[in-house]
């Protein structure tokens, strides 16, 4: 099955303000990361991909399908947003049950899904918690539990590790790296060790323009840095693109 | 999905104040009182007071007709409801001189000796037309006339001249106005007969099996309230997932915007219902108690709730939610607040039936007047079925609307949002 995101020429922009121009590249299987500071076209570009904003040049597919086809591709990602919350009165259970309905999927399948995947990201003794009394890390990982409600290929993750304590950011990376071996994940960050650790492939973002996309150890090696934030910087401020 | 939506929108303070608020207003409006042994819908007798009743008897209209109108030409300040609200009309000179020139047709004066009565000390009306008994009723009498001040019809001109005649003051004071045709009637007010109170009655019983005019009446004061209650629900339940900075959640989901639209929209419809139902239900019960060794209409209560409430319930909640959809503010209130004021006074002369065109609210405000309910069916029913399908199309177009917004194709609360942090980082960088 093609698992593979690519990107071909893709330009977005809000009213006369460009937000990604000419940008291309591949996100292959496995765990990739979208590095950039704030206001350089991230969120943008995962919007993209999730359809939840249409191209306004160039081409998208996700695993093989256009985002033109919405319905297909929403059907196949996972969207985990940066800001998000859910009805703050209902339960983590209830939250998920009626996400699951959104998402198309009959009672039987979400009754065992719920539990299994509040189990992997330690929620499985808050099913009856209102959401309004989660944690900023408890939130962050029933966020991750709803992106993964009906088994998508792709999972969209953008800056989900902001605002979390050290510990609860190499957890998530650990879970990240787990889903990595049979899907395709992005993860968006402005935190230089969250990709340094977790990601063989990233892109590099700045101003809406691409400045990199490849391996990490590419990135270093044509930078001449030994460190990726060293390597990030010269990429963002050294002026070309690499 | 059905069923999550309506407990999402059923768990909600709007939906608890929809209820409330339901339950105040039959109370406060319509009252248990509607449905007692006081307001039972009686055989007349002979002999009985049976109230009044308007009528276009020409001996009645015409001078009572003239001498509001001369009352009003001498003060220059006539009395419209162009749109329902009260306005007075000071009419200018020329005007003036052209309504002394109808006047002076309908009296047999000169204009001359019609204008020399301008602005001359405040006159009054010398018509009594009714007085209040000592128990509250009603009793018409006859009208007195003062021969120092006051006009006569010319003997002779048909009532369908003096009809011609008066749409032209009507026309003259802007419309709105008491002289206008189908406004006459109401200075032809008289008793009302025994035969005509035993026709009221054998329609009641005939038509109404006597619980469908109590209906009437349940449903001419519910419709009032339903047509801003739902569009508060409705509004509400719309702009609660971007309260709740759900709506990526739920947007980034394979649901159709179509089944989103559809499932939020007639859960309200159904809760906004609820309260309703349950009130017609036990009025249905009241009515059958009341009427007991009577044939009453078992259904007459649902039939009017789905008949005459549901069109105007659907079309305050499409509105809310094609309006909140397509400005993510919750202007659908204000709208419907302005169309139901709007529609509310623009009845004033519809209170006893006649369910003009596109009324939002249709009038009823009578336990009697089977017979103009039944010969103004139609009429009723096509303004029904017009708003109830205008509704599916506002659902429908709301749907092509939030299918818009999902791919960041229309204007929305986060796109603008968007834009402003685009633009805040991009002064910043």
């Amino acid at each position: 099955m093609n698992t593979e995101i690519v990107i071909s020429h893709l330009c977005q922009s809000y009213g006369r303000k460009e937000v990604l121009a000419d940008v291309s590249f591949t996100i292959p299987q496995g765990m990739f990361g979208l590095l950039g500071r704030n206001g350089a076209g991230k969120t943008t570009l995962m919007k993209t991909l999730t359809t939840l904003l249409a191209p306004k040049g160039g081409s998208v597919t996700v695993c093989g399908v256009p985002v033109s086809q919405s319905l297909r591709v929403r059907e196949m990602t996972g969207y985990l947003p940066q800001e998000f919350s859910m009805y703050p009165s209902m339960t983590v259970y209830e939250a998920l049950d009626y996400l699951s309905v959104l998402s198309g999927m009959p009672k039987q399948l979400r009754q065992k899904r719920i539990p299994e995947l509040l189990l992997k990201v330690n929620l499985s003794d808050r099913g009856g918690t209102k959401v309004k009394a989660l944690s900023g890390g408890m939130k962050r990982r029933l966020g991750i539990a709803q992106a993964l409600l009906h088994d998508p290929q792709v999972i969209i993750a953008d800056e989900p590790t902001a605002g979390l304590d050290p510990e609860e950011r190499v957890r998530f990376r650990e879970l990240f790296r787990e889903l990595a071996r049979e899907k395709t994940v992005l993860l968006s960050t402005h935190i230089v060790s969250d990709i340094e650790e977790s990601c063989e492939n990233l892109a590099i973002l700045d101003q809406g323009k691409l400045r990199y996309a490849g391996s990490s150890k590419g990135l270093l090696d044509q930078t001449g840095t030994q460190s990726m934030e060293q390597a990030y910087l010269a990429c963002i401020h050294g002026t070309k693109e690499v | 999905m059905f069923g999550k939506e309506c407990k999402k929108a059923a768990f909600s303070i709007p939906f608890l104040l929809l209820v409330l608020v339901t339950f105040l207003m039959y109370w406060s409006q319509i009252g248990p009182d509607y449905l007692s042994q006081s307001k039972k819908l009686t055989e007349p007798q002979p002999g009985e007071n049976y109230g009044t009743t308007e009528s276009n008897d020409p001996e009645l209209v015409m001078p009572a007709a003239l001498d509001s109108l001369y009352a009003e030409f001498t003060a220059n300040s006539y009395t419209t409801y162009p749109i329902g609200f009260y306005h007075t009309v000071k009419l200018s000179g020329k005007d003036t001189e052209k309504m002394a020139g109808l006047l002076s047709e309908l009296t047999g004066k000169t204009p001359e000796e019609l204008l020399a009565r301008l602005d001359t000390d405040a006159y009054e009306p010398n018509s009594v037309l009714a007085v209040i008994g000592e128990d509250g009723e009603i009793i018409p009498t006859a009208p007195q006339k003062n021969a120092q001040n006051s006009v006569s019809p010319v003997p002779g001109p048909a009532y369908d001249r003096f009809e011609e005649l008066m749409a032209q003051v009507d026309s003259l004071l802007g419309g709105g106005s008491d002289y206008a045709p189908n406004s006459l009637s109401g200075f032809g007010r008289r008793a009302k007969t025994y035969e005509e109170a035993l026709a009221d009655y054998r329609a009641a019983k005939g038509i109404d099996h006597f619980s469908g005019a109590h209906a009437r009446l349940f449903s001419d004061y519910m419709t009032l309230f339903s047509a801003l209650l739902p569009a508060f629900l409705m509004v509400s339940e719309c702009l609660r997932d971007r309260r709740a900075k759900m709506r990526d959640l739920i947007w980034a989901r394979r649901v159709s915007s179509l089944r989103i639209a559809a499932v939020r929209y007639f859960s309200t419809v159904l809760l906004s219902m609820l309260p309703i139902l349950l009130l017609a239900a036990v009025d249905t019960v009241r009515s059958v108690f009341l009427y007991t060794g009577q044939t009453v209409d078992l259904f007459a209560y649902f039939k009017y709730t789905g008949g005459w409430i549901l069109p105007t319930v659907m079309i305050s909640a499409a509105t809310g939610m094609f309006l909140t959809e397509a400005t993510d503010t919750p202007i659908g209130l204000a709208v419907m607040l302005l169309w139901w004021f709007l529609d509310l006074n623009g009845n004033i002369f519809q209170m006893g039936g006649g369910y003009a065109g596109f009324s939002l609210c249709p009038r009823h405000n009578s336990i009697l007047g089977a017979q103009v309910f039944a010969d103004h069916f139609w009429a009723l029913a096509a303004n029904r079925i017009l708003l109830a399908a205008l509704s599916l199309i506002l659902l429908g177009a709301s749907a092509l609307i939030l299918e818009a917004k999902r791919k960041g194709r229309w204007f929305s609360y986060d796109s603008f949002k968007a834009r402003f942090n685009s633009r805040k980082a991009g002064s910043e960088a």
